[in-house]
């Protein structure tokens, strides 16, 4: 167990440098930032802007400037706007609670959802519940965010006037955005769901357990959805990270503040301070999810438990 | 599993809990107001960004103001001012009966303190420093008289003052807050008072009980709106949604389409406001074939149906835009209006004068550069002479331009709507659409381009000097003419107004005869407000809304 936390540990800081190395390598490949745009716009002349640029140390070597980011990124100093001129780990403190908590009740609304349509899908086969249940996460899977989420709003808050549409800060103003980003991902959620069941009730030990004479919503309930669980957590975890990234068209369509919105923003106006902190968390918080999911896989699993020890 | 699922919905709840509900103890009546971005930065004196002006010029007064229907100055802080002859020095007494929101004392001194913050490059200031063009420096004359030095003659300074990026803080928060912080806690005189901002969230002001320093355009309504939370609506479809759900009282840059059916509804009204500056135009880039030469840009101005794009893209809530200002900007020149109308003749005509007299198979014009014989292949068979005369063709340059164009503003559904125009006659236009300003600004700087949009707000028309000068940052024409730069130098330095219109006027005049831009529409931001909402004004530069006058009628109760 404790080369097993090593090991992660490692990787973990090795899957964060990596990550940080190509963003910067690749913000700064691109011409330009925040600064000299502002600056620009608003009627500064070269001289302004590269006055500027030194005292906020942009004229030193790249290697320098990399070597100092990473240097302020041991001491956990993301560094500062360029626009707002705040410290980044306060601009990402302000939008991560409301991230957190819509990215959970849409990865609720995923799963349950996913599930529920996977296991009917997988379970009636040919029958219509189980057509029904297949139409539906086809359509979660192809319908894009932008598209649920105007039909949302203009169903439940225009014309049934149930829910609000926009804003932040009451479970009200959760449950549209949750539910229409929980519905894009329980579309693959589903379709994973279908196939890892199918594919388990037509293993051998299945057919078995039915020779035994086993019924056969127990051998559903103990043999097939056990098995199953291990794959479908994988996935489930991967989606994890999408949910971050949908929940930044989600954020912007029920103007709801957050990560996503900061994140957008940040790489329109070039501010790559912001764009390299929100990189930093993204690749902890993948890495998080990776360690959990081994972990959960090493309790659903027993040989994944043998081997490790 | 049900644990974590029931964890997560614990969790969920808590967090819920720690966001704190909505100013509610405030006082009513109070409104939503959507904003169409959410700026990066809210400090006027640092932030260059348009939207911050919507809350905050109504937090701040300026020492001038401008009269939103005649464009004349009108005191505001300053109650007169003198300019001096040489345009040099302007001398300003101000009112002696103003307090800040914190009780500070209004004066001399509070100006100086703005104006060394703005200027000193610690500050990092990316627009109200550079409004304040050459300004030397000022002198307090006495606690209320403060004059301000110019090291050469700038005409725009009294607009620029006018703006609330010059707007004044009060000196006391100035010193308890630094750079970064300062834009959570802003202190001004004016008819709103700053409550909180939360990034991403919302911005709220309450009304300043004490204020009585207004501008005489700032009329007190029947029932003023006490308290205005700002919320940032980025996704367009969303604006007309929430002001149709009641979400929202007031929002602006609605969709055209959008305008189109909220006009139909008796319980909200529209408010389309022209917005002075420079419309929606595309640069052409003279220094770059084809657009080089003066009958292909004329010949591009006269191949647009500007009236049928107005009509598609913008539900004909925006005028076609005929020159490089809109007709709501300062020395606007009327005599530009309806050049370069439709005429597909004319367009064809100067095509062919221009050398693309030819047509290729997929109808695209080129300019013939002579008979192209492919090569006999060396060491070929005998038999493949025979091949060679029939292969022989004219070739030429075809007649392909790129375009570059911004996401926002409808502007590339003008593009398309103007390549599917100008395929008609044989053009072949290729649209790159780009992220946003900056990234534009990069596409400009690389030179491969034909035509490039903007469009940029500002009362005063020395806005031009930026792009049409020969060494100005946007000039993206590649354009260089002496004369041309005179005027508009020349119109930055002169105050006195009827030279500034006569300077102006030819700078106008020669801009549209050397076809450098295709102006397209004039900027029209079309507010939506519930009928409610009384008193809905917006000021001198179009975008900033006189807050001071909004009023809410109560709702009926039979």
């Amino acid at each position: 167990m404790r080369h097993f936390a090593r090991d992660r540990l490692l990787s973990t800081l090795l899957i964060v440098w990596g990550c940080v190395t190509l963003a910067f390598a690749a913000l700064h490949i691109i011409p330009g930032n925040a600064i000299v745009g502002q600056m620009l716009q608003g009627g500064a002349t070269q001289a302004d802007i590269a006055a500027r640029q030194a005292a906020l140390g942009l004229d030193r070597p790249l290697p320098v400037q990399y070597v100092t980011y990473l240097a302020g990124l041991l001491r956990g100093d993301l560094g500062y706007s360029y626009i707002s001129q705040l410290p980044v780990s306060t601009l990402i403190g302000e939008q991560l609670g409301a991230t957190v908590m819509l990215a959970a009740a849409a990865l609720l609304v995923a799963v349950a959802l996913g599930l529920g349509l996977g296991i009917l899908e997988a379970a009636h086969t040919g029958a219509w519940p189980g057509r029904l249940a297949g139409t539906i996460s086809v359509l979660a899977l192809s319908t894009p965010i932008y598209w649920t989420g105007t039909a949302a709003i203009f169903i439940f808050s225009s014309w049934l006037g149930l829910l609000p549409a926009t804003g932040s800060g009451s479970i009200d103003h959760l449950i549209l955005p949750a539910a229409v980003l929980g519905f894009h991902v329980s579309g693959s959620i589903a379709r994973v769901t279908r196939t890892i069941l199918t594919e388990v009730m037509y293993a051998d030990y299945i057919r078995v357990a039915r020779a035994k004479g086993l019924p056969g919503q127990y051998i559903f309930r103990v043999h097939i959805l056990r098995a199953s669980l291990p794959p479908i957590l994988t996935v489930v975890a991967l989606q994890i990270g999408f949910l971050l990234g949908g929940a930044a068209i989600t954020e912007a369509l029920f103007a709801r503040q957050g990560i996503g919105q900061l994140l957008v923003g940040a790489v329109i106006d070039q501010d790559y301070p912001v764009v390299l902190g929100i990189v930093v968390l993204s690749a902890l918080v993948y890495s998080t999810i990776s360690v959990v999911t081994d972990i959960l896989h090493g309790i659903l699993d027993p040989r994944v438990r043998e081997n490790g020890a | 599993m049900r644990y974590l699922v029931a964890c997560a919905l614990i969790l969920s709840l808590l967090l819920a809990a720690c966001v704190p509900s909505s100013a509610s103890k405030l006082p009513e009546p109070r409104i939503v107001y959507g904003l169409s971005l959410m700026p990066s930065g809210f400090d006027p004196h640092i932030n260059a960004s348009a939207e911050l002006g919507i809350p905050l010029r109504s937090v701040y007064d300026t020492l001038v103001y401008r009269d939103p229907a005649t464009g004349d100055y009108v005191p505001g802080l300053a109650t007169e001012w003198q300019i001096t002859a040489d345009g040099l020095s302007y001398t300003f007494t101000l009112r002696r009966d103003v307090k800040f929101h914190d009780g500070t004392q209004f004066n001399a001194d509070a100006v100086g303190t703005n104006i060394d913050r703005i200027m000193v490059p610690e500050t990092g200031s990316q627009k109200a420093r550079f409004m304040l063009g050459p300004l030397a420096g000022y002198e307090i004359l006495d606690n209320y008289t403060i004059r301000l030095n110019l090291s050469q003659p700038y005409a725009p300074l009294l607009d620029s003052l006018s703006q609330v990026y010059l707007g004044i803080a009060s000196p006391r928060a100035l010193a308890e807050y630094d750079n970064a912080t300062y834009q959570f806690h802003q202190v001004g005189t004016g008819p709103y008072k700053m409550v909180e901002y939360v990034p991403g969230n919302r911005l709220v002001l309450t009304r300043n009980p004490d204020y009585a320093w207004g501008p005489p355009f700032y009329v007190m309504p029947a029932n003023p709106v006490q308290t205005i939370e700002f919320r940032f609506l980025e996704d367009p479809p969303t604006r007309a949604l929430a002001l149709e759900s009641g979400e929202v009282q007031i929002v602006g840059e609605i969709l055209p389409v959008d305008a189109q059916l909220l006009s139909g509804n008796p319980g909200l009204r529209l408010y389309p406001v022209p917005i002075p500056g420079q419309p929606l135009q595309f640069m052409m880039n003279t220094s770059r074939f084809p657009t080089d030469s003066d009958a292909v840009r004329q010949a591009l101005l006269f191949a647009t149906n500007r009236a049928a794009i107005v009509d598609t893209v913008f539900q004909q809530f925006s005028p076609v835009a005929y020159g490089p200002l809109s007709p709501s900007t300062d020395y606007y020149y009327d005599q530009v209006a309806n050049s370069y109308s439709y005429n597909i003749e004319q367009a064809q005509s100067l095509l062919s004068a221009a050398g693309f007299t030819q047509t290729n198979s997929n109808g695209i014009l080129f300019a013939p550069t002579g008979l192209d014989i492919p090569p006999t292949p060396v060491g070929g068979s005998v038999g493949d002479l025979t091949a060679t005369p029939a292969a022989a063709q004219i070739t030429g340059i075809p007649l392909e331009l790129t375009m570059v164009v911004p996401p926002w503003g409808l502007v590339p559904q003008v593009a398309q709507v103007i390549q599917s125009q100008w395929r008609e006659i044989g053009i072949d236009l290729k649209i790159e659409q780009v992220a946003g300003l900056n990234q534009l600004r990069e596409a400009a700087e690389t030179g491969r381009y034909n035509l490039i949009a903007m469009n940029s707000p500002g009362r005063d028309p020395s806005l031009l000097e930026q792009y049409f000068v020969t060494n100005a940052p946007f000039n993206w024409t590649g354009y260089s003419d002496l004369e041309l730069d005179a005027y508009l130098q020349e119109g930055s330095r002169q105050i006195d107004s009827q030279m500034r219109g006569a300077l102006y006027g030819a700078a106008q005049t020669r801009i549209m005869e050397r076809a450098l831009i295709l102006p397209v529409r004039d900027y029209v931001n079309l507010n939506g407000a519930t009928a409610r909402l009384e008193g809905v004004a917006f000021d001198a530069q179009g975008w900033f809304p006189i807050l001071y006058n909004f009023g809410l009628t109560p709702e009926d109760r039979n």
